[in-house]
């Protein structure tokens, strides 16, 4: 009789999933267009210069050599040094991830409080004027593009108002207040455009589960409004929502590198766009499987508050 | 690419031999007259308190990331970030509003008959922040550094003239030149002339600078405050704050919100809108936009053709469409700035009728390699629109920056977009990227008449015999048309109403400012 572990099909191919990431991003310096030895040495370098950096790098490597190299530093937490400021990549990244974890719970945080309040009056009379104003400003909103928002918030709050900073970063341990200022414009473009998925969403989702028996039982009982909506309607229609809060999670650890470059945020998205710039080779790989590690871990942590959120689920696959 | 957008492709190609910047004459004592031309509309518009202010924090807005404050990165040797440099070091030359260079650090830079030995004089008594001394060791140690190959400093190609160095004492140096250079002392306006050292233990680079520093986090920002023992006139602002801003939008806007006091600006629309909106704006002629054709590859191994695209191109429709009327036409590669620019220097006029008689019939279809910026691509629509009106089919490949320098040191273009701040000084700019035998002769030009010309112009220390022979092989150049000249663009800083000691930097070849000069009033 062979013992199954649970989840372990689920583990082997999340493994399955960064392996070939890892394969991926050590192929980098030998398909990505530009030279990084002639952008770090210039015109003027010797084939021999070139050749050495190419080694250095791992573009005269083959790919599976260069992946197993990676893995063997990175089992070791060394991802390597940046080519450019000389500094261990793991360096930069712990300086990095805390800002744009900051960055992407402040963006939920302004997404959820316009989304689920909203989704809810929405679904609550589909049709009806809230709901028509709703729908259509989510259809304007997810039109404009992120760094349009940007900048017009830049405009009003910044410039015209003068109330927040247009750019910069300070760390909460330095000054909190300063660092709640700098992160309102841009947790404020991020969580606007979010804001209008998740409400497309969720008021779907709503409508949905509105019509279903138990909740015209229960309207039927007399149960609140309020109640029936937040207790009875919003916990099996946030599935999809958890879903996309998720992904999210994962690919905000890539970084929102349009925000990030707005506005001036020293985050991991800021680092990606100077390093694949700079052709920074052992940045990029390693935001890379970062960005893979967020998804594929938020997937197996959404996977797991599914279960709490629906018994049915952990019930169905006992 | 302009200076600022092209970051690194861009430090490499117009510092790769930092030479692109530096040039015009040696020491204040061979400066060059001659008339420096009308600077377009670049230039200052200054609404600030004339009375300096001490104290407080000055804040800058950079416009790329540096990878570390030492001089070995391109990134900080560039134009938009000297002004962070200067703070921390202390150049031995400096550029002048005369388009000449001038002892600073240095107290004298002095040739030999020949113009093949050097002496340099150091300032007495100058100290490292660290309190050792900054003599005539610590500049042959400097240069020894910078061209490691391990420091991967541009620079290195620079100090490869240099045929040896010797402490001939306790604050001189005596340079003998591998050939004959009058404007040596112009390389030493740039990395080789930044005067640091990498104490024993440490891996930061630290300099006799006014300012030291007091936090970093690279690529990101940089605080510098007040070095109580520097030699020379102290800064006026206590602490000065350094933050990457790489968007142009959001770093203006900085200035307008009151986030910033200073930023450094490229795009023509922003500065137009500053100048609007009543800020203080800053400007020289900091970049030149050419078009570089590859001589070696057919049809342009023919002159006629790249003589029909320079006919072809209408560069006051393009001053006037993308610089926005700001910048000034470009009549060829001595910039208006530079000492040697000549009144009488001409350009062939644009002249669809003789760009179609050059071509005699001839079907001309090529491929112009263009970054993603907004100005070059603009100028790119703009360039097709003219040359498909002489009946020449370009079309346009925009590529990032890594890719362009590619191409560009690889030589593997036709015809590509080159924006680059060396035009400003004549000396180095002319033999770099005409000289047969440069690595940075992108174009694959070769004309002995030029040649002879440059070398003339490099071994006389008589400006006007300088002068004379730059013109004459800058007309050839012309003529010969491996590279087309197009426009000087405005380059400089977009600064609040608060911000005082703004220099005139209409006259400038190169866009440098120190931040001692600059005071943020109250």
């Amino acid at each position: 009789m062979r013992l199954r572990l649970p989840g372990a099909g689920r583990a082997g191919r999340a493994v399955g999933v960064l392996l070939a990431v890892v394969l991926a991003a050590a192929a980098l310096p030998h398909v990505m267009p530009g030279s990084a030895a002639l952008a770090a040495l210039g015109p003027t370098a010797t084939p021999d210069q070139i050749a050495a950096y190419d080694r250095r790098i791992g573009a005269g490597q083959n790919v599976l050599s260069g992946a197993l190299h990676w893995l063997g530093g990175a089992a070791h937490g060394d991802f390597g040094t940046s080519l450019s400021t000389g500094v261990p990549v793991a360096t930069e990244l712990g300086e990095r991830i805390p800002v744009t974890l900051e960055l992407f719970l402040a963006a939920q945080l302004v997404a959820l409080a316009i989304a689920v309040p909203l989704a809810l009056a929405s679904a609550w009379r589909p049709g009806g004027l809230l709901d028509r104003i709703a729908t259509a400003g989510a259809f304007l909103w997810l039109a404009v593009p992120g760094f349009v928002l940007g900048l017009v918030l830049i405009w009003v709050a910044a410039v015209q108002l003068r109330i927040l900073p247009a750019t910069g970063w300070v760390r909460f341990g330095q000054d909190p207040a300063q660092n709640l200022k700098d992160l309102v414009l841009p947790a404020l473009t991020l969580g606007l455009t979010e804001a209008a998925v998740y409400l497309r969403t969720l008021r779907a989702q709503l409508i949905g589960t509105l019509d279903q028996t138990y909740i015209a039982a229960a309207r039927a009982r007399g149960m609140a409004t309020r109640r029936l909506l937040v207790r009875r309607a919003l916990r099996p229609s946030a599935l999809p929502l958890v879903t996309l809060i998720g992904i999210g999670l994962g690919m905000s650890l890539g970084g929102s590198v349009l925000v990030e470059t707005l506005f001036a945020v020293p985050g991991v998205g800021n680092l990606a766009a100077v390093a694949i710039a700079g052709r920074d080779f052992p940045v990029v790989q390693a935001v890379v499987v970062l960005s893979a590690v967020g998804v594929v871990g938020a997937t197996v942590l959404v996977d797991l508050f599914y279960r709490r959120l629906d018994p049915r689920i952990a019930h169905e696959h006992r | 690419m302009t200076h600022s957008r092209r970051t690194a492709w861009a430090v490499a190609a117009c510092t790769a031999g930092v030479f692109l910047a530096a040039s015009a004459c040696t020491t204040s004592d061979n400066a060059v007259s001659g008339s420096a031309g009308s600077a377009g509309s670049a230039g200052r518009t200054s609404t600030a308190a004339a009375q300096p202010v001490d104290g407080g924090t000055l804040r800058i807005g950079l416009d790329r990331p540096f990878a570390k404050i030492d001089p070995t990165d391109g990134s900080l040797m560039s134009q938009p970030l000297l002004i962070l440099a200067d703070a921390v070091f202390d150049p031995l030359m400096v550029n002048d509003a005369k388009g000449g260079v001038t002892p600073y650090l240095a107290k004298s830079f002095t040739p030999s008959g020949d113009a093949k030995t050097w002496t340099l004089q150091l300032r007495d008594g100058v100290k490292f922040s660290d309190g050792s001394a900054l003599d005539a060791q610590a500049v042959i140690d400097h240069i020894h550094r910078l061209s490691d190959p391990a420091a991967k400093c541009s620079c290195a190609v620079d100090a490869a003239a240099i045929g040896a160095m010797t402490a001939t004492g306790p604050t001189e140096v005596t340079f003998t030149l591998k050939t004959p250079d009058a404007a040596f002392p112009n390389m030493f306006t740039r990395a080789l002339g930044y005067i640091a050292k990498v104490p024993a233990g440490s891996t930061t680079a630290i300099g006799s600078g006014p300012y030291t520093v007091s936090e970093v986090q690279a690529g990101v920002s940089a605080t510098v405050v007040r070095n109580p023992d520097y030699w020379g006139t102290k800064g006026h602002a206590d602490k000065i704050v350094y933050k990457v801003l790489t968007d142009a939008d959001s770093r203006a806007a900085s200035v307008r919100s009151g986030d910033e006091d200073l930023v450094w600006n490229e795009t023509p629309a922003l500065l137009k809108q500053a100048r609007a909106d009543g800020l203080q704006v800053d400007t020289g002629l900091g970049g030149t936009s050419t078009i570089l054709i590859n001589t070696k590859q057919a049809p342009f191994d023919d002159p006629r053709v790249r003589q029909a695209l320079q006919a072809a191109i209408d560069r006051s429709a393009l001053e006037k469409v993308v610089d926005l009327g700001q910048g000034r036409v470009s009549d060829g590669p001595i910039g208006a700035t530079s000492p040697y620019h000549s009144a009488a220097a001409s350009y062939p006029a644009f002249d669809t009728a003789k760009a179609k008689q050059l071509l005699g019939g001839k079907k001309v279809s090529f491929q112009y390699i263009v970054t993603n910026d907004p100005q070059s691509q603009q100028r790119a629509t703009l360039l097709q629109q003219m040359l498909g009106d002489a009946g020449i089919a370009m079309t346009i490949k925009p590529v990032d920056q890594a890719t362009w320098g590619t191409l560009l040191y690889q030589h593997q273009f036709q015809v590509m977009d080159f924006v680059t701040s060396l035009y400003g000084d004549a000396d180095t700019a002319i033999a770099e990227m005409f000289g047969s035998k440069s690595p940075m002769n992108f174009v694959g030009y070769s004309n002995p008449e030029v040649d002879q010309s440059i070398a003339t112009g490099r071994a006389a220390l008589d400006p006007a015999v300088r002068g004379a022979a730059y013109n004459k092989a800058a007309a050839q150049i012309v003529a010969d048309a491996p590279t087309l000249f197009l426009t000087q663009t405005a380059t400089g800083f977009i600064a609040s109403a608060k911000v005082g000691g703004l220099p005139d930097l209409s006259h400038m070849t190169t866009i440098n400012v120190s931040p001692t000069q600059l005071w943020v009033g109250k």
